[in-house]
């Protein structure tokens, strides 16, 4: 589904060399890493915000590293989730069906139906301004989803959440995926969040994936021992 | 220091700085009350008010269409290239007015191009109403640019990545994402253009002359007022400038930034 093959990208002074990565269609695939690592950088470089020095992104097995952004059919949501500020709810899930040429009236329905999916059908008519961290997080999950991305890039969305919050959206992920099958890729620095999720962990370490832990050694070894072995190579 | 003594010093350089700014004005306003009638009977006068009203709408339009595109190229640039292209386009920001327009006199005058300009598409910027917009913007553009770069340096570049990310293309994301979040500086600068082309003089005065009926703007009518000797007139002329200056304020403020809080909010 999606391929990264020996990606090496420079964002000013900083850069990911000969990372790798291969995902299977409707994987869970989570990065962990220190703060400052890159994780953003691999994500928004996957999405196409910046051009990769060498190597190549493929998506279904066509090469996608020199295609713009808005022709990769990716959805990204960022942990400050960056809903814009001058559209209300209805207006910032349906942008991406306006932008597509979509009728005002398929608008409405699929904004609806993805507003009860996602339980924020109360939201109506209202602004940013006046949500909740975990309402926002998911106006911009739905915002994300509508126009059905073939992968969803989710940039620590859990990070700025109140504990109660954080699980209620972790369970409303976990939901998303599966209704969906999607293919995700989750970027966090929490070990417990990335075990609860992961069908693989890739260890974003030194400017590269440094390790992956399969869907085999995330089943059958003990989640300590897992957490241990991570922490080690996250160190 | 004590707080006390901290507190005097803050509040007496304030009190000193109010009366240094609204005394003189208030002594203005008193003045230039005898001579607005004469003023609104002078068709000199009524004159110079109607083309600075025509004029700086006009300029401003122009200035903030040409501010947007520049401002935006520039915010793409980075390093020594936007540091390089940011110190020349602001360059006329530094100059006297009047040299200003002795500049845009070298250029659009005969001397320069003037004269393949009026054989080819019939425009003549020298002496003539076209030469005060062209002074006006000449003199703002660069204000502008500045107003709407640091808009565009305050907005969050990943805004417009997820906008790209969900579909937009860059026009459709500059339309749809930044020139909306650009809205309330977009308007502000436009305040700001309007009232310093109102009262733009000294490149006016070197590019369109000051001619009567025909090139005259209101700072020009004050200075030709003066000129002779009528400090009544100039008075007047001014008030009916500060008038109008504000008079246009409220109303941008009323009608345009009312959904944005407003400037006088």
């Amino acid at each position: 589904m999606l391929n990264v093959e020996r990606m090496h990208v420079k964002v000013g002074s900083f850069e990911l060399k000969e990372v790798n990565l291969n995902l299977n269609s409707g994987e869970y695939f989570v990065i962990l890493g220190r703060s400052g690592c890159g994780k953003t950088v691999l994500l928004e470089t996957i999405a196409g915000r910046y051009p990769i020095c060498e190597g190549s992104v493929l998506m279904n097995g066509s090469d996608v590293t020199k295609v713009s952004p808005e022709e990769r059919n990716i959805g990204f949501v960022y942990q400050n989730y960056l809903l814009f500020p001058h559209m209300n709810v209805e207006e910032n899930i349906g942008i991406p069906l306006k932008i597509r040429g979509f009728h005002k009236k398929e608008i409405y329905l699929k904004t609806k139906e993805l507003m009860t999916i996602l339980s924020i059908e109360h939201l109506t008519g209202k602004y940013p301004d006046k949500l909740s961290g975990g309402e926002k997080q998911r106006v911009a999950l739905a915002r994300a989803l509508i126009f059905l991305p073939k992968i969803l890039l989710l940039d620590e969305p859990t990070s700025s959440l109140d504990y109660i919050t954080k699980k209620q959206i972790q369970h409303t992920l976990h939901e998303i995926q599966k209704k969906f099958n999607l293919t995700v890729v989750h970027v966090t620095h929490d070990i417990e969040e990335a075990l609860l999720f992961a069908d693989r962990i890739g260890i974003l370490a030194n400017h590269s994936i440094a390790k992956v832990f399969g869907n085999s050694e995330i089943e059958n070894v003990s989640r300590a021992d897992l957490s241990n072995l991570i922490e080690k190579e996250i160190a | 220091m004590s707080n006390r003594y901290f507190r005097i010093i803050q509040w007496s350089f304030f009190i000193v700085t109010v009366l240094f700014l609204t005394v003189p004005l208030c002594f203005l306003v008193l003045k230039g009350m005898q001579g607005i009638v004469e003023c609104m009977q002078s068709d000199e006068v009524m004159f110079s008010i109607k083309t600075s009203l025509k004029m700086s709408v006009l300029s401003t339009v122009i200035c903030m269409i040409a501010a947007v595109p520049v401002s935006c190229v520039l915010n793409t640039l980075k390093g020594m290239n936007k540091n390089i292209w940011t110190k020349v386009l602001f360059m006329p920001m530094s100059l006297p007015h009047l040299v200003s327009g002795i500049a845009l006199l070298l250029v659009f005058g005969r001397n320069g191009i003037g004269d393949f300009l009026f054989d080819h598409y019939g425009i003549d910027f020298i002496f003539t109403p076209q030469g005060i917009v062209l002074a006006q913007l000449f003199i703002n553009l660069p204000f502008a640019i500045n107003g709407v770069l640091a808009a565009l340096e305050e907005l969050d570049p990943k805004m417009v990545f997820v906008a790209r990310s969900m579909g937009c293309n860059e026009f459709q994301a500059f339309r749809n994402v930044t020139l909306p979040l650009l809205k309330r500086a977009l308007i502000s600068n436009s305040i700001m253009t309007w009232t310093r082309a109102l009262g733009e003089f000294g490149a006016v005065l070197m590019v369109a002359g000051s001619i009567q009926m025909k090139t005259e703007v209101i700072p020009t009518a004050i200075f030709l007022s003066m000129s002779s000797g009528n400090l009544d007139m100039a008075a007047g002329i001014s008030v009916i400038l500060m008038i109008i200056s504000w008079m246009g304020l409220w109303l941008f403020d009323r009608i345009l930034i009312k959904q944005t809080n407003g400037i006088f909010q």
